[in-house]
């Protein structure tokens, strides 16, 4: 039986109820099979955590109580999060410890570069200096500059993702090599040193001229052409992108005949940069050091995760797969899953597919849920293409039946037939034909909307300008929010629009932040993750008392408290302070919080980075200062995103295993400065990217960036597949490719981009591009209920562009301005349409009223846990009885008390009187040995214990002793947990004994005893508390010495 | 104090700093202490060691000197930082050293303190990174750079606000403003403005180093006038343009709260965002 028939695909487009549908079929599976049975994965933690609450809700409000609580039992989870468990249930079949540590997501890629610090090292030399000549180094106005660590580091996460070996990625290198030189242009015969020499002939002549009066055009090359001339007077190579730059030089007529017959020549020289020998030397060189350290680090990282017992997200799948690939412990696992629901399938990466098909060979069934619509992932390795051949593979061996969800219960009746028409034609262009793809129908209403559901608001002005009129055109129709009702969800019921029901969705998180500065200006709550978290003053007011508390001479941590806590009379009391005679004593009169943070340092050893920050904010004054600030609420979001971020630092330094301290916390706050959390006030418009958008719905959404243009990943590593794809073995021909861009910050006009777009792999790059935009295109257009509105800029539309199908352009057309319909496949849509211009950002209202909390006092409670052995009391404890056992025990040799005081412990544990003497010790023999504890004689040691027996026979007739007995008890809120060494049970009481292996002389012993009566009288009170019964001689037996002395509180003055 | 008197009045005047905890520095910054270091070392009092003396000077004391100076380059993550600090100190320096060589010019000095006073309680220290001497021409001053961008330095000649160099030469020999050309490194550029005899490349200038010192004292004073009177203004608030001191001449740069710590004393930028 072909197992693909086992599998069920669903396509389920845009706001078809797909969690819903994929809820009930897990609830109905309850009922045929064991709960227990069911794997059921997603792509977030909270997916998973709606969908078995979401289940479980079902199943208890259907009465079946049971069935709920045995589907906690199943498998929900992230892709990761299940095949971590199947790995760790399978860990001994893999050779792997079942104690595996996992790296969590943000720090693997240190962890490899740690590991792979001596690989990079030995390629570092190589791929610097190429990439010197790639123009890595050169500044750039925008983003990051290249760097030939990353281009391994994302060859080495590919390759993993498509499960490849270092052989594998190896391989790739010699791969990506042989298809880039197809690309390039063909060489004329010229040798390297022929071409450089007519540059540099050329610069020569060209150099001496630029001394004379040149026009400006002609002076802004200047720069170029004097670094060149030195570049290649020191013997050296000017790169490859100064070679395309001095092709684009231009001298004025005005400059003179020789001036630009000197351009010329330098352009002419240069001009062979696509020809130059070195060229190629340099690309391949390149890739292969690209590939060779990426296969070489891969293979130390594995090492190194190995040797200490770490697995990152990517080996839990790969060992996942390894478990599921292999018979025997497939057999096992078979037993216990027998369904299998994928969610979100669209945007598995190969490796995942891999998975996913391992186990639908194994389970009874399973059901692939997803849109192909929707993939958008290809950044982050999943394959559209693989994941749409699995649908269509699935289909086929299912007669070519698919279950598709295509009753939209989210947009209304316009929105939908505008997506099909729109969309319609390049879906059914990418394999995605109408009849699987379009909406049936929607299951919306539309009674209670005045105005129709598309609208186009046409932005005018400057770049800038064009957020600042989208802003204000938000606000405009917010004060007309009648007119825009929109129909609450739970129930269908209509009314007016509100803030919090718009988004704006943005391209870039770029323009989210610029989008979300417009919106404030216009007075506009706005809810968007931003940068600035640090910067917000309640944020800085917490760290600069902790950074106060780690240093004491941060005199300007101590000004910003002053300058925080400084009232509104005397706002330059900070400044008064630090300016006065004795500025630190003046300083600190000023800060309220100064004693607060002087005992928080007393303590600063016992707190982690993150709690302490936790204490500053438990300070009644400093929660008072902030929310005297007003909007309390978005400042407690800013401070619990803080918390988060000092929980984030201490789990990633436990993961790298470094120390996390206070000053670790500050200084990550400056380098890894966290984001500010959305807002969650209701009254706040969303701004987000298109692809944070995705799963979510909004009665309002708004369309912008449409001048956007797909980019191919053309010079980037990206994952190649040969011939069809193998669904039996998805991970079958795959390999990497990369050509790296030796041209720097030249994209234009230097040949190899023209060819490269033009050439097959180029081609494909392109339309891949195309289609993955085409799909998050659509995931925009679906996420509205209610209105859908498109925000184009004046650059035009070229977004849009992309759903032209074949040559006939305009497939969709915006209506003017001036009003009209919006026409797609030739069909008219209902849409109002204006024109919307920027206006003047409206003066700030003013502080809004403050709330504050009134103060408590913050209550000091005990630890939850108490260990009698670090028991300390203010109560004094005395000897008041002293036994001579018999006499000391002779040591002889160096003695470390230490492991002589453990095993000790361990014989009187282990003996037990009845055994015999030969075998009492042996077994004395043995642990004394292990302990290293030579200096004390076995035979000593027995006698010991034998004269401790006798003594408790003879004091306590009949009682019984027991040994090592285990304690756990609650005493008032407190947890008390511990082991008492002995204990005599007699005549309905306990008596407590523990040993203590102190040599001391007579005088120190008393001390000592009594320094451990407050362990005792822990053991005795929870003795007491466990048995109902007295426990009220408590004595402390010091072997070495022969003495047991009984401890007990010293009693009060007066009553001796 | 020209990009912003707030930040000087905090700072240099009531010692407001952050305390005895120090940051790792990056890797950028850490090449450039290694390379001014690996200067003092290659470039001793005198005319300049032969190319081959350098180098072996430099494959001697490199990795010594990224030990006690720059250990956090040995970190795993700065092994390709370190790689390319291995080529480019040693290649920056050995043509600085041509440079000098074929010029004749002989060091006098490195790391050289100098003090000066220029009344009205005027003091200057500072600390050049390289005192030269040519017999012609008398002393230079080259200030070492590690900067990825030629840029800056570029067009703070051009303009006129070179203030570093400008202090320099007018500490370096009474009584005279020394010429002084910025060496970026990582380029292995050498340039100042015209007449530095110490310069590899002359970048026209608007006003010449001694011009720019003496604007730059005169507006120290208006600057020191204006916190006498109990102003102190911080230079990244819109309002501040309008409480600038008359008759300035060397005019605020125009991102000064770009590596400023102390935003949190002015309030700049506190809370853009609703």
């Amino acid at each position: 039986m072909n197992p693909l028939s086992r599998i069920s695909a669903v396509v389920a487009s845009a706001g078809t109820g797909k969690t819903t549908r994929i809820i009930e079929d897990i609830v109905r599976e309850v009922d045929s099979r064991d709960p227990e049975q069911i794997v059921a994965t997603t792509f977030t933690v909270t997916a998973a955590a709606e969908i078995i609450e979401r289940a479980r809700s079902h199943l208890f409000s259907a009465g079946r109580a049971n069935g709920a609580a045995r589907l906690l039992g199943a498998r929900f989870g992230t892709v990761n999060s299940v095949c971590g468990q199947i790995v760790a249930e399978h860990a001994f079949a893999l050779e792997r410890s079942p104690y595996l540590g996992v790296v969590p997501e943000g720090g693997a890629a240190r962890l490899l570069r740690t590991a792979a610090a001596v690989v990079f090292e030995r390629h570092a030399r190589n791929l610097n200096a190429i990439g010197d000549r790639f123009g890595h180094e050169d500044p750039r106005a925008v983003g990051k500059k290249p760097d030939w660590r990353d281009d391994v580091l994302e060859v080495i996460e590919l390759g993993r993702a498509n499960g490849l070996d270092p052989d594998g990625v190896r391989q790739s290198g010699e791969r990506s090599l042989g298809s880039l030189e197809a690309q390039l242009a063909p060489l004329d015969g010229s040798t390297a040193a022929a071409l450089d020499r007519a540059l540099v002939d050329a610069l020569e002549l060209t150099v001496p001229l630029l001394d004379g009066d040149l026009s400006k055009g002609a002076m802004k090359h200047a720069d170029l052409l004097l670094r060149s001339a030195r570049t290649v007077q020191r013997g050296e190579q000017p790169s490859w992108p100064d070679w395309a730059r001095l092709t684009k030089i231009e001298a004025k007529k005005k400059d003179g005949p020789e001036v630009n017959d000197a351009f010329d020549a330098v352009k002419a020289a240069a001009n062979a940069h696509p020809r130059h020998p070195r060229l190629r030397e340099d690309l391949a060189s390149y890739i292969r050091g690209v590939f060779a350290c990426a296969a070489d680090s891969l293979a130390a990282f594995q090492r190194f995760k190995a040797e200490r017992g770490l697995i990152d997200f990517i080996d839990q799948e790969t060992l996942a797969l390894q478990v599921l690939r292999d018979p025997k412990s497939r057999a096992r696992l078979g037993e216990r899953i027998e369904r299998v629901f994928v969610d979100e399938f669209q945007d598995s990466s190969p490796l995942q597919l891999a998975i996913f098909t391992a186990l639908a060979g194994m389970a009874g069934e399973s059901t692939w849920v997803g849109d192909p619509k929707q993939a958008i992932y290809g950044f982050r390795n999943a394959d559209s293409a693989l994941t749409q051949a699995a649908f269509d593979a699935v289909r086929a061996a299912n007669g070519s039946s698919q279950q598709t969800l295509s009753e939209s219960w989210r947009s209304r009746d316009g929105i939908v037939r505008f997506v099909n028409a729109a969309f319609g034609p390049v879906f059914s262009a990418m394999g995605l034909p109408a009849k699987d793809h379009a909406f049936t129908r929607t299951r919306r209403v539309e009674t209670g909307f005045s105005r129709p559901p598309l609208a186009v608001w046409r932005l005018e002005g400057t770049v800038a300008e064009q957020h600042g009129a989208l802003a204000a055109q938000v606000r405009e129709i917010l004060g007309e929010a009648e007119s825009w009702s929109v129909a609450r969800k739970s129930d269908g019921e209509i009314r007016p629009l509100q803030a919090g029901d718009i988004a704006i969705l943005c391209r870039s998180n770029e323009n989210v932040g610029k989008m979300a500065t417009a919106l404030a200006a216009q007075d506009l709550h706005v809810s968007v993750e931003r940068d600035g978290l640090t910067g917000t003053p309640h944020v800085q007011l917490v760290v600069a008392a902790a950074r106060w508390v780690a240093d004491a001479s941060d005199r300007l941590a101590l000004a910003e408290l002053a300058n925080f806590f400084a009232d509104d009379e005397r706002p330059d009391a900070w400044l008064q302070a630090a300016a006065a005679d004795a500025p630190d004593d003046a300083l600190r009169s000023v800060v309220p919080i100064v004693d607060d943070l002087n005992a928080l340092r007393d303590r600063i050893l016992m707190l982690t980075p993150a709690e302490l920050v936790d204490a500053v904010l438990r300070l009644k004054l400093v929660q008072q200062r902030i929310e005297a600030w007003g909007n309390a609420g978005e400042r407690l979001d800013d401070l619990e995103a803080l918390r988060g971020f000092a929980l984030g630092y201490e789990e990633s330094c436990g993961a790298e295993g470094t120390p996390a301290t206070l000053n670790g916390l500050i200084l990550a706050l400056g380098s890894d400065p966290p984001k500010r959390p959305r807002s969650l006030r209701p009254d706040a418009v969303q701004v987000t990217t298109y692809h944070r958008a995705k799963g979510l719905e909004w009665p309002l959404a708004i369309l912008t960036d449409l001048d956007h243009a797909p980019k191919p990943r053309l010079f980037q590593p990206v994952a190649e597949a040969d011939g069809a794809i193998d669904l039996a073995d998805p991970l079958a021909g795959r390999w990497i490719r990369f050509w790296p861009w030796p041209y720097g910050t030249q994209k234009k006009n230097v040949d190899f981009d023209e060819r490269a777009e033009a050439s097959p792999i180029g081609r494909e790059a392109g339309r891949r591009a195309r289609e993955e935009e085409t799909r998050l295109l659509y995931v925009g257009a679906t996420r509205a209920r209610d209105y859908l509105v498109f925000a184009p800029p004046q650059r035009g539309e070229a977004w849009l562009e992309l759903l032209d199908v074949g040559a006939s352009p305009n497939h969709v057309q915006l209506p003017k301005a001036a009003g009209g319909p919006l026409q797609a496949e030739g069909l008219s849509f209902a849409a109002e349409a204006l024109a919307v211009s920027a206006k003047e950002a409206l003066p700030w209202p003013g502080p809004a009223p403050a709330f504050v909390s009134r103060p408590r006092e913050a209550k000091v409670r005990p630890p939850l846990r108490r260990r009698p052995s670090g028991e300390e009391t203010a109560d004094a404890f005395e000897v008041i009885e002293r036994f001579e056992l018999g006499p000391r025990l002779p040591l002889t040799g160096d003695a470390d008390m230490e492991a002589i005081g453990n095993a000790l412990h361990a014989v009187f544990a282990a003996d037990a009187g009845g055994d015999n003497m030969a075998l009492r010790l042996e077994r004395a023999t043995s642990i004394l040995s292990r302990w290293k504890a030579f200096p004390v004689q076995p035979a000593d040691v027995i006698a010991a214990a034998d004269r401790l027996e006798a003594h408790i026979h003879g004091r306590w007739p009949g009682g019984s002793i027991l040994r090592e007995v285990p304690l756990s008890g609650r005493i008032g809120g407190q947890l008390v947990t511990g082991r008492i060494d002995l204990l005599v049970a007699h005549e309905g009481r306990h008596i407590v004994i523990d040993h203590k292996s102190y040599p001391g002389s007579k005088a120190d012993q008393l001390r000592r005893a009594a320094e451990h009566g407050a362990q005792l009288a822990l053991y005795a009170k929870a003795i007491e508390a466990a048995t109902g019964r007295p426990c009220e001689e408590l004595y402390i037996h010091m072997p070495l010495t022969g003495a047991l002395l009984r401890v007990a509180p010293v009693a009060p003055a007066g009553l001796g | 104090m020209t990009s912003c008197q707030f930040r000087w009045v905090v700072q240099d005047v009531l010692r407001l700093s952050r305390g005895r905890f120090a940051q790792i520095p990056d890797a950028d910054r850490l090449i450039g202490t290694l390379a001014h270091a690996l200067a003092e070392r290659i470039f001793p009092s005198g005319p300049v060691a032969p190319d081959a003396d350098i180098r072996t000077k430099i494959e001697a004391d490199f990795d010594a000197l990224v030990r006690e100076i720059a250990a956090p380059l040995l970190q795993p993550e700065n092994a390709g930082e370190l790689a390319a600090a291995r080529e480019r100190a040693p290649a920056a320096l050995g043509h600085l050293a041509q440079f000098l060589r074929q010029r004749g010019i002989e060091i006098v000095g490195t790391e050289q303190t100098r003090e000066a006073a220029f009344g009205a309680g005027f003091e200057v220290t500072g600390r050049m990174d390289m005192l030269v001497h040519n017999p012609r021409e008398g002393l230079g001053v080259i200030d070492l750079k590690w900067t990825r961008s030629a840029k800056r330095r570029c067009e703070e000649l051009q303009e006129g606000r070179a203030l570093q160099l400008a202090t320099y030469g007018a500490i370096a020999e009474p009584g005279r403003s020394v010429p002084g050309a910025y060496y970026l490194l990582r380029q292995r550029r050498l340039m100042g403005p015209a007449g530095a005899f110490v310069a590899e490349e002359v970048v026209d200038a608007s006003r010449d180093l001694a011009e720019t010192w003496s604007d730059l004292m005169a507006d120290w004073r208006l600057w020191r006038g204006l916190a006498e009177e109990g102003t102190a203004l911080a230079l990244g608030l819109p309002e501040a343009v309008e409480h600038l001191p008359v008759g300035l001449a060397i005019a605020p740069a125009e991102d000064p709260c770009r590596y400023c710590d102390l935003t949190s004393l002015c309030r700049i930028g506190g809370e853009a965002q609703r």
